[in-house]
């Protein structure tokens, strides 16, 4: 088998999906899963599965055109998701469009919760809003809107 | 060996009346201390979130508010009425009945519940006021003030205690057995839930905000089903500040489940093998894959061992809470341990009385904590190829690892194994990392720890708390009534609301920062506000101006009359245009055009006193250089041009709509071209304008063949043309000009044509202004 991996990345939030996506075919756009994905180079980090403590975000590494700049502060900015799949395929059985037959090798939908890099390049890391830091439980406290000024017992 | 589970406190039953008074007081400690000062609420402290329900005798919780308002008040024989409100729990939560409701230990008072405003009637304040003969008791003087109470379940709480009683002031306690109200995983339904499940998808929703497309929904409906199949209920108080993750990592281990995060979901799965009603698996197991020599990267295979002292033999006690039906929890101890070890000792101790109110849940738990120590040997890492695993394993997943290990000396022996999959990392290159764990089994293919952790039952020896000898209940401990809600709406409250606390708030502007010594608070003059900020808009390009300079920025083909503009130069900076570096007289505008007093020299700006960058010499050829691709004989003269709507019989003489207006069906048109250009001498220009059709030449008008005679010099207008008798005037026709130029005394036509464009019956945009170009050679 002459073994490829693919990638499609998706951004989106609910219903509404703002970007596809794809690293694999070079200047193309190609049609898979009822979408067009047009090329993007980008790369990311492999997935990681397990304890919410041992998984770490990925990143994904992308050129820092004004297009993917905007796209990504976007998606920064309003907490967007990003889904990230990567498919192997048989490249004897064709290279040129997705195959039908081509496997989903693992997945990963993450919130875009960073976006660092240098001038041509822009990193966007995909994890989740489970702060590490800080304490969010219980969700709400005590604040003069919600109780006035309580009394002194 | 079996492990068994005993309870220390289980011997107080033989000791009789001696049971009483410890469980009386403190429910041994059970539930807070119940004889204590009513504690007050405190700005920043979180809300708890009170999840419990009380099914089959098991569960619920008790609580002690605190008071964010209080009244008291004496009456004529100085008995002192105490009303306090209190805030119960974040959400909303089944009512409390009146059999549930303790100041102290005792059932006394009068309540009324409410959710999502203030609960009650009474006005906050002091207003004891001496009585003759009595001694005037010390209420607090500062009694709170209103608030919102958006979202919150609150009850206002009140009691009377005669002349000299002091208990005014005890804490209130308030049984709740169904908690905040959740939609419920298992059946869809809004309403109080005991499954640690639901709770941790609400705070997932809360608390952190996940998206729902994070959050794997099947994996915790399954999670739902284990701790709800096997009795592993949470009935107890979030209340302290903490990381979501960290309460995950510190609670879902209690209830036998783990969080994962697969493919960026947040999932839970449960830490023994299942059935598919939930229950514990104590059956063959089946695994996902099996691992051979032909899948593993070479020198990628690494295990790890559990040292012996890791596995020695301890007892596990498990704290957990006796949550009888009076409402005060009596905190138990279950000391598990396998049947003949460590009798005494070492004790490591586990702490499930915040939350769990079943002893076989506490017994489990520390039955599954004391079996894996005692059968998981070790743990395995493994590089994998790429296979069709990939795809669908997941953590928590079963996994065989069968490897042949063939020996020079001695015999061949295998490594067959079964392990729990901790942990997935998948490379870009394609293989994958496993992290495992082992997962012992018997001879049946049956989890050995799930067998140990189902067997695992409690004594159940139920205490009596002694609360029946308790004679100081006003109110009847089989009360169940609710009491009404005699809550007002909001608006009938004098609370804070957006507008008053806006009101507070300093504006900046008005801010004296007369006093700030040296700080200058003004901004240069020649800033300017960019307007309000949004997200990412800070991005400086095109909000702060570039570098002042000239342009164009060369040389090349420098010509008198040519315009220069200074760009980019502050708005409110003053300009002043230079000629060899002297300010030339009048030049203070942003553009500047060259004449031939400038021949030869250099010409530069200054912004607010600074030099832009750039400069240029004033060149001596009197004609603009000719427009890239075109003739180089060909010169660009103008570019100005209006269009404009008139009604046909009376053209020229009303004007309907001018340019940037829509010119109605029906209407003629006409236009006049601009000339703004002192160069040429008067008298030697003119256009004509025809229809683009060169055989059916349209009259012209406008400033007669000389414009000069007609239009003034320098001539600002000229070669004005009414294009009478169009066909299809609200048709888009397009009309020739071209231009004459008087030659020794004869009119030469010089351009080589152009096009203009009529958009009549249509906007017509500011920009055909610029259409409209003459040529002319040198």
């Amino acid at each position: 088998m002459a073994r490829a991996q693919s990638q499609y990345l998706r951004i989106f939030s609910g219903s509404s999906t703002y970007q596809r996506w794809q690293s694999y075919y070079v200047n193309a756009s190609v049609s898979w899963a009822g979408a067009s994905w047009s090329y993007q180079p980008f790369d990311a980090d492999g997935i990681t599965a397990g304890g919410v403590q041992s998984e770490s975000s990925i990143s994904i590494r992308l050129p820092a055109t004004t297009n993917v700049i905007e796209v990504v502060l976007q998606a920064l900015d309003e907490a967007r998701l990003a889904e990230l799949q990567f498919y192997e395929f048989d490249t004897r059985l064709g290279n040129s469009a997705p195959q039908t037959e081509q496997t989903l090798i693992a997945s990963y939908l993450g919130e875009v919760v960073g976006v660092k890099g240098g001038f041509t390049e822009i990193e966007m890391e995909l994890g989740s809003s489970l702060a590490p830091v800080g304490a969010q439980v219980p969700p709400r406290t005590f604040s003069s809107r919600l109780v006035g000024a309580p009394c002194k017992l | 060996m079996s492990i068994i589970s005993s309870d220390p406190l289980a011997f107080l039953i033989g000791q009789g009346g001696l049971v009483g008074t410890p469980l009386k007081e403190d429910g041994a400690g059970g539930a807070e201390n119940l004889d204590v000062s009513q504690r007050g609420a405190v700005i920043g402290e979180p809300i708890p979130i009170v999840f419990c329900r009380r099914v089959d005798g098991v569960g619920g919780v008790l609580i002690s508010p605190p008071a964010t308002e209080a009244r008291f008040s004496n009456s004529l024989i100085n008995s002192v009425t105490a009303s306090y409100h209190l805030v119960l729990s974040e959400g909303q939560i089944d009512s409390i009945q009146v059999r549930d409701v303790f100041q102290r230990s005792c059932r006394v008072g009068s309540f009324s519940q409410t959710y999502d405003k203030r609960a009650g009637t009474f006005i906050p304040g002091n207003f004891i006021v001496p009585r003759a003969g009595y001694t005037t008791p010390e209420c607090p003087s500062y009694c709170g003030t209103g608030g919102q109470y958006t979202g919150l379940s609150t009850l206002a709480f009140q009691a009377t205690y005669p002349d000299g009683i002091d208990q005014w002031n005890r804490q209130v306690h308030c049984f709740i057995r169904g908690g905040i109200h959740v939609t419920r995983l298992l059946d869809s339904t809004l309403g109080a839930s005991n499954n640690v499940v639901d709770l941790l998808l609400y705070l997932l929703r809360n608390s952190s905000k996940v998206p729902a497309a994070q959050i794997d929904t099947a994996s915790l409906l399954a999670g739902a089903t284990f701790t709800n199949a096997n009795g592993f209920w949470f009935n107890g108080v979030v209340k302290e500040s903490t990381n979501v993750r960290d309460w995950i990592n510190a609670t879902l281990q209690y209830f036998l489940l783990r969080q994962t995060r697969t493919g960026g979901k947040e999932a839970v799965s449960p830490l023994l093998p299942t059935n598919n009603n939930g229950t514990i698996k104590t059956t063959a197991v089946s695994w996902e894959f099996t691992f051979t020599e032909e899948h593993i990267i070479p020198d990628s295979f690494e295990i790890t061992y559990t040292s012996l002292a890791d596995r020695k033999p301890f007892c596990a006690m498990v704290l957990w809470r006796q949550q009888d039906d009076n409402g005060i929890g009596v905190i138990r101890t279950a000391e598990v341990r396998y049947e003949g070890t460590a009798a005494d000792g070492p004790f490591e101790q586990h702490d499930l009385s915040g939350f769990c109110a079943s002893e076989n849940h506490a017994v489990k738990v520390g039955a599954y904590i004391l079996s894996k120590r005692r059968h998981v040997t070790h743990r395995l890492q493994l590089g994998v190829k790429p296979d069709a695993f990939n795809a669908t394993l997941v953590p928590g997943d079963l996994v065989r690892v069968r490897l042949d290990r063939i020996a020079s000396t001695g015999s061949n022996s295998r490594h067959d194994y079964l392990y729990e999959v901790d942990r997935i990392g998948k490379s870009l290159a394609g293989d994958v990392q496993l992290e495992l764990t082992h997962f012992p089994i018997d001879a049946q293919l049956a989890s050995v720890v799930a067998k140990e952790v189902d067997a695992a039952t409690g004594a159940g020896v139920i205490l009596p708390t002694g609360l029946t000898g308790i004679t100081c209940d006003i109110n009847s401990d089989s009360d169940t009534t609710v009491p009404e809600d005699t809550s007002l709406p909001p608006e009938d409250w004098n609370l804070p609301d957006e507008s008053s606390f806006e009101s507070e708030i300093v504006e900046i502007d008005s801010i004296d920062t007369s006093g700030l010594g040296g700080i200058d608070s003004s901004l240069p003059s020649n800033w300017t506000s960019t307007g309000g900020a949004s997200e990412n808009s800070d991005n400086l390009s095109g909000q702060i101006s570039d570098a002042p300079s000239i342009t164009p920025d060369n040389n090349d083909g420098d010509y008198i009359g040519q315009s220069y503009t200074l760009k980019d130069c502050p708005s409110g900076c003053s300009v002043q245009w230079l000629r060899d570096d002297q300010p030339i007289s009048g030049a203070t505008g942003d553009s500047y055009t060259t004449t031939t007093a400038d021949i030869g020299a250099e010409i530069s700006s200054l912004c607010c006193g600074q030099k832009a960058a750039g400069s240029f010499e004033a060149g001596t050829d009197p004609l603009p250089p000719p427009p890239d691709g075109t003739n180089p004989n060909v010169r660009v003269y103008w570019v100005a041009g209006n269009v404009y709507c008139a009604n046909p019989s009376n053209a020229g003489a009303s004007v309907d709509v001018k340019r940037g207006g829509t010119c109605t069906q029906g209407k003629q048109v006409y236009g006049y071209i601009t000339v703004d250009y002192s160069y040429w001498e008067a008298g030697n220009v003119k256009v004509e304008a025809t229809e683009f059709d060169p055989d059916s030449c349209i009259a012209y008008d406008g400033c007669n063949a000389d414009p000069s005679t007609s239009c003034g010099e320098p001539f600002t207008q000229f070669g004005v043309f009414y294009p009478y008798g169009l066909p299809d005037v609200c048709d888009v026709t397009r009309y020739r000009t071209d231009l004459y130029r008087k030659i020794s005394g004869n009119w030469t036509k010089v351009s080589s044509g152009f096009n203009f464009s009529y958009y009549v019956g249509h906007n017509i945009p500011a920009s055909l202004e610029r259409l409209v170009a003459v040529y002319a050679p040198t």
